[in-house]
C-alpha cells in the first residue's frame, strides 16, 4: 500500500494538489487563517456593506473637513464624536442610496468623459496642460493610487448627474412666477392702534387676598440663593514684598553676582530724512521719489548740510523740524530695513537711500552709544526691585508650610494663623456657588467656600493656590441656606407682578371689545376718541417695512382680503403685554409688469434653485425609506 | 470488482456511450459558450450604450450650466432618438423641457415631459415629469389633469411638491380654503430651512384666514 501512495504521489495529481496550496498562500497569506477579518461590516445598506476600514477613512475625512471648516478640534465647539459619526453614516447611506440607483437604473461614466474631468483638473497640469508625472505625483502625496482616485472619481460624477439631472432641470412656468410676484411685492393699506398696558395699571387694584393667593401658588418660585460670607487670610509675595528692609552692601553684593542682568545693549543716534512712497505706488512715481532722494544725497554730499536738507524736504513730520535727528535707541525700535541700515554704518556717513515700507530714507549716523554695563547707581532701583522680590518669594514659600500647619491645627478659627504670620484677616462675601466679587471671583475660592469640610464641618479651608504667588485661607462665617421668602419679603414684586398682569387682561378685554364693534360697524374715528388712544395710519407697506412693528406687520399681512370696501380688523396681543388692533383698509398686489428684469430673474432663479432642491430631497428621502439599511453602532 | 473484463470491452463501451450521448454533449457545449459569449457581447454593448448616453447628458450639464438652450435643444434630441431606452434620455428630455419654458415654448415642454412620463421605466423620474407637467397644465388652464398629475406625482414619493400643486390648482379654481390645507400639508411635509417653506408660507398667508 505504501509503494502505491508513493507511486502516485510521484504523479500529476500531487503536483495539482501541491499548485493549488502554493496558490492558496501566495494569495492570501498565512495570516488571513489565523486572524479574524479587522474590516468587518459595520453598515448595510441594500446590498452594499460599508467595512469598518471605509467608515474610518470617510470618519476621518468629515474631521479633518470640519476642522478646516471650524479651524478648530469640533470637539471644542459642541461637536461631539457621536454626532460626526452620525454624520458620516448618514452621509454614507445617502451615497450609497443614490450610487446603488444610478448603478440600477444603468447610469455610468465612461472613460473618456472621466478623462475629460481629470484633464480639466488645475491640479494636476503643468503650464495649463494635463501632466502624467504631476497626476501621478499629486495621487502618490495623498496616498491615493489612480485607480482608486478614479473610481471614486467616477462616483462623483456619478451623483453629480443625478443631482445636476432632477435640480438643474427644473423650471417655473411664467404664471407662476408672476404670482410669487404678485403675493412677495403685496402692499397692504394699515392703521393700526397700541392700548398700552400701561395705560390700565391705574384702574388694576391688587387686593391683599390675591396677594396672598398667588403667594400661596407660585411662592416657590421666590427663593434666596444659597450664600455664604467667608473671612480669610492671603499670603503673598507682593505683598511681603515692600516691608522686606535691604542694606546697602546687600545690594552691592546682588549688583556683582547679577551683573550680567544690568548691560545696556548698543545704542545709536541717527538723523534721516524720509520721502513717503506708497506701498501700491506704480513705478512712474517710484522713479520720480528716488530720483528726488538721489539728487538731495548727491547735495549733501557735495557739502550740504544734512540738517537743513532735512528740515528742508523730509516728508516724516516727527523729526523734520529737529533736523532728521531720532535721538539714541536701540535693536527693535525702527523697521527692520532702517535698523539695519543704522547698524551697520559708522559715524558721520550718510546712507544710500534706504527703501522702506514708509519710503526711502537718507540716513545720517550721529552717535554710537557701545554696549555698556550699567553702575551700581544707574541700576540701583532696578536692583533694589529685583532683591525685595527675590527675598519676599523666598519669604513666601518659607512661611507657606507654617500657614498650612496653623490653619490645620486651629481648625475653628483663623486668629492664631494672623497673628503668627502677621496677616490680617479680612472679609468677602455674601456671595453665591456662581461667585462674586474681589477675591470670591475666583472659582477655586467659591468651590472650597461651599466644599462639604467648609461649609459643614466650619473648619478652615486648605491653602488655597492663586496665581502670582498668593495663598489664601478661608472660613465661612456666615451661611444662608436656600430659603423660601416670606410674603412680607415678596409682596411688593408680587404686587406689581399682578397688576401688570391685570392691566394687560384689560387692555386686551378692552381691544377686543374694540375689534368687536368695529366689525360692527363703529367708526374708527369715534372709538378713537373716546379711547384716548390715536389711530396710526401707515399707508400702503410691503412686507419688508419697519413699522408697524414686525408682529403687527405680519399678521396683518395674514388678515384676509376685505370686501365691499369694508375694512377688515384684528387684535393681538403684542409681546410685551400691550395690546395692538389693526384695520386693514385694502390690499393691492405686486405688480409683475412693473417688476425689474433683475428683480424677475433673481426671483425666477431663487425659485428654481428652491424648486429643484426640493425635489431632489424629497426624491432621496423617499429612496432611502425603501432601502434596507442596518447599522452597527457597537462595531466603530 | 471491475465489471469489465477486457480492455476491449471497456473501448467498446465508451464508444457505444459517446454513439449515445455524444451529439448532446457538443450541442450543449457549443449552446453554452453562445450563451456565455452573448451574454458578455450584450453586457458590453449596454455598458457602452449607457457610456456613450452618459457623455452625451455630460454635455447637456454643462450646456445647461452654461446657458446654452441651443445645445440643449440639439443634443437632447440626438438623445431621444439614438437611446430612447436610456435614463440619460429622460433626464435629457427634462433639460429640454426647462429650455423650452424658458423659451416661452410651453406646448414643446409639454410634449418632452409627456413622452418621460410614457417611456420612461423609472418612476421617480415619471413622478418629477408629472409634477412639472401639472403646473404646465395648470398654466394652460386645464386644472382636471393637473390634480390628476400632482396625485401620480404624489405616489411616486413626491408628496410635498404635489401637495403645493395641488394648492395652486385648487386656489385656480377659487377654493381658498382647500388651497390653504394643501399648502399646510405641503409645508408640513417639507424639511426645515427648506427654500420652499418661505414661498408657501406667502401662499398660506394670501389663502387667507384667522390668525
Amino acid at each position: 500500500m505504501l509503494t502505491s501512495i508513493r507511486e502516485r504521489a510521484q504523479g500529476w495529481i500531487a503536483w495539482i494538489i501541491i499548485g493549488l496550496i502554493i496558490f492558496v498562500f501566495a494569495v492570501w497569506g498565512i495570516e488571513s487563517f489565523f486572524t479574524p477579518n479587522p474590516n468587518v461590516p459595520v453598515l448595510t445598506v441594500g446590498d452594499t456593506e460599508v467595512g469598518l476600514r471605509e467608515f474610518q477613512a470617510a470618519y476621518q475625512e468629515q474631521r479633518d473637513h470640519l476642522r478646516s471648516v471650524l479651524g478648530s478640534e469640533p470637539e471644542r465647539v459642541g461637536f461631539s464624536e457621536e454626532r460626526i459619526k452620525q454624520q458620516v453614516v448618514d452621509n454614507l447611506i445617502e451615497r450609497i442610496v443614490l450610487a446603488n440607483t444610478a448603478r440600477s437604473v444603468d447610469m455610468r461614466i465612461g472613460d473618456a468623459t472621466l478623462a475629460a474631468q481629470i484633464d480639466a483638473f488645475g491640479a494636476f497640469q503643468v503650464n495649463g496642460h494635463f501632466s502624467k508625472d504631476r497626476y501621478e505625483q499629486v495621487l502618490r502625496n495623498q496616498g491615493m493610487t489612480p485607480a482608486g482616485f478614479e473610481q471614486k472619481m467616477r462616483g462623483s460624477l456619478l451623483l453629480q448627474q443625478f443631482y445636476s439631472g432632477v435640480t438643474d432641470t427644473a423650471f417655473i412656468t411664467p404664471k407662476r412666477l408672476d404670482d410669487y410676484l404678485r403675493l412677495e411685492g403685496q402692499t397692504r393699506d394699515l392703521a393700526y392702534i397700541v392700548l398700552p398696558a400701561a395705560h390700565f395699571l391705574e384702574k388694576a387694584v391688587v387686593s391683599d387676598e390675591e396677594v396672598q393667593h398667588y403667594y400661596g401658588e407660585h411662592g416657590d418660585a421666590y427663593q434666596t440663593s444659597e450664600q455664604v460670607s467667608i473671612a480669610y487670610v492671603e499670603l503673598s509675595a507682593a505683598a511681603l514684598a515692600p516691608g522686606i528692609a535691604v542694606t546697602d552692601a546687600d545690594l552691592q553684593t546682588y549688583y556683582q553676582e547679577n551683573r550680567a542682568n544690568y548691560r545696556q545693549a548698543e545704542r545709536r543716534r541717527a538723523s534721516h530724512l524720509l520721502i513717503t512712497l506708497d506701498e501700491k505706488a506704480d513705478a512712474a512715481t517710484v522713479a520720480a521719489a528716488e530720483a528726488k532722494v538721489a539728487d538731495l544725497r548727491r547735495q549733501i554730499l557735495g557739502g550740504a548740510p544734512f540738517e537743513e536738507i532735512a528740515r528742508a524736504n523730509s516728508q516724516d513730520p516727527g523729526s523734520a523740524s529737529q533736523g532728521g535727528d531720532l535721538g539714541f535707541f536701540g535693536r527693535g525700535a525702527m523697521v527692520k530695513p532702517f535698523e539695519d541700515a543704522v547698524f551697520s554704518m559708522k559715524e558721520g556717513e550718510i546712507s544710500e537711500p534706504v527703501h522702506s515700507s514708509f519710503g526711502i530714507h537718507l540716513i545720517k549716523l550721529t552717535g554710537i552709544e557701545p554696549t555698556h554695563d550699567q553702575s551700581f547707581e544707574e541700576a540701583r532701583a532696578q536692583v533694589t526691585q529685583e532683591l525685595r522680590r527675590t527675598r519676599a518669594e523666598k519669604l513666601f514659600f518659607d512661611r507657606s508650610d507654617p500657614l498650612a500647619n496653623l490653619a490645620y491645627e486651629h481648625p475653628d478659627s483663623l486668629d492664631p494663623t494672623a497673628t503668627q504670620l502677621g496677616l490680617t484677616i479680612q472679609h468677602a462675601g455674601p456671595f453665591a456657588r456662581t461667585g462674586g466679587e474681589g477675591i470670591a471671583a475666583e472659582s477655586k475660592v467659591t468651590a472650597s467656600a461651599f466644599s462639604e469640610d467648609v461649609l459643614a464641618r466650619g473648619n478652615n479651608s486648605e491653602p488655597i493656590e492663586l496665581t502670582g504667588n498668593r495663598l489664601v485661607v478661608l472660613r465661612v462665617t456666615n451661611h444662608q441656606p436656600i430659603r423660601r421668602q416670606s410674603l412680607e419679603e415678596v409682596r411688593g414684586t408680587i404686587t406689581a407682578t399682578l397688576r401688570q398682569e391685570k392691566a394687560q387682561q384689560m387692555a386686551k378685554a378692552e381691544g377686543e371689545g374694540f375689534v368687536k364693534d368695529l366689525r360692527a360697524g363703529t367708526d374708527p374715528v369715534l372709538l378713537s376718541e373716546k379711547a384716548t388712544f390715536h389711530w396710526k395710519r401707515v399707508g400702503f407697506v410691503n412686507r419688508k417695512a419697519s413699522e408697524p412693528a414686525h408682529e403687527v406687520l405680519s399678521a396683518a399681512f395674514q388678515l384676509s382680503q376685505p370686501t365691499d370696501q369694508k375694512p377688515v380688523y384684528e387684535g393681538l396681543v403684542l409681546p410685551n403685554g400691550d395690546f395692538a388692533i389693526m384695520e386693514v383698509l385694502g390690499i393691492k398686489e405686486g405688480d409683475p409688469a412693473a417688476a425689474s428684469a433683475t428683480t424677475r430673474e433673481d426671483a425666477r432663479r431663487q425659485l428654481i434653485k428652491a424648486d429643484g432642491e426640493q425635489a431632489f430631497t424629497t426624491l432621496v428621502k423617499d429612496l432611502k425609506a425603501h432601502t434596507n439599511t442596518v447599522v452597527h453602532p457597537e462595531r466603530f | 470488482m471491475d465489471p469489465y473484463v477486457t480492455e476491449d470491452q471497456q473501448v467498446e463501451a465508451i464508444k457505444q456511450w459517446w454513439k449515445e450521448n455524444g451529439t448532446s454533449i457538443i450541442v450543449g457545449m457549443v449552446l453554452g459558450l453562445a450563451i456565455i459569449f452573448g451574454m458578455r457581447t450584450w453586457n458590453d454593448w449596454r455598458a457602452q450604450n449607457a457610456e456613450a448616453a452618459s457623455a452625451l447628458y455630460q454635455s447637456i450639464e454643462a450646456a445647461l450650466q452654461k446657458n446654452q438652450p441651443l445645445v440643449v435643444q440639439s443634443l437632447s434630441t440626438r438623445l431621444l432618438e439614438e437611446y430612447p431606452a436610456s435614463i440619460y434620455a429622460a433626464l435629457g428630455a427634462l433639460a429640454h423641457a426647462s429650455v423650452f419654458v424658458t423659451q416661452g415654448d410651453l406646448v414643446g415642454a409639454r410634449g418632452r415631459l409627456e413622452w418621460v412620463i410614457a417611456q420612461s421605466s423609472e418612476p421617480h423620474i415619471q413622478g418629477l415629469a408629472a409634477l412639472r407637467l401639472g403646473y404646465l397644465l395648470l398654466e394652460q388652464g386645464d386644472t382636471a389633469r393637473a390634480l390628476t398629475l400632482a396625485a401620480s406625482a404624489a405616489s411616486a414619493g413626491f408628496q410635498a411638491g404635489a401637495d403645493e400643486l395641488r394648492g395652486d390648482v385648487l386656489r385656480a379654481q377659487g377654493d381658498r380654503k382647500g388651497a390653504r390645507t394643501a399648502y399646510q400639508a405641503a409645508l408640513a411635509g417639507l424639511s426645515a430651512g427648506s427654500g420652499v417653506s418661505s414661498v408657501l408660507r406667502l401662499k398660506i398667508d394670501d389663502a387667507g384666514g384667522e390668525l
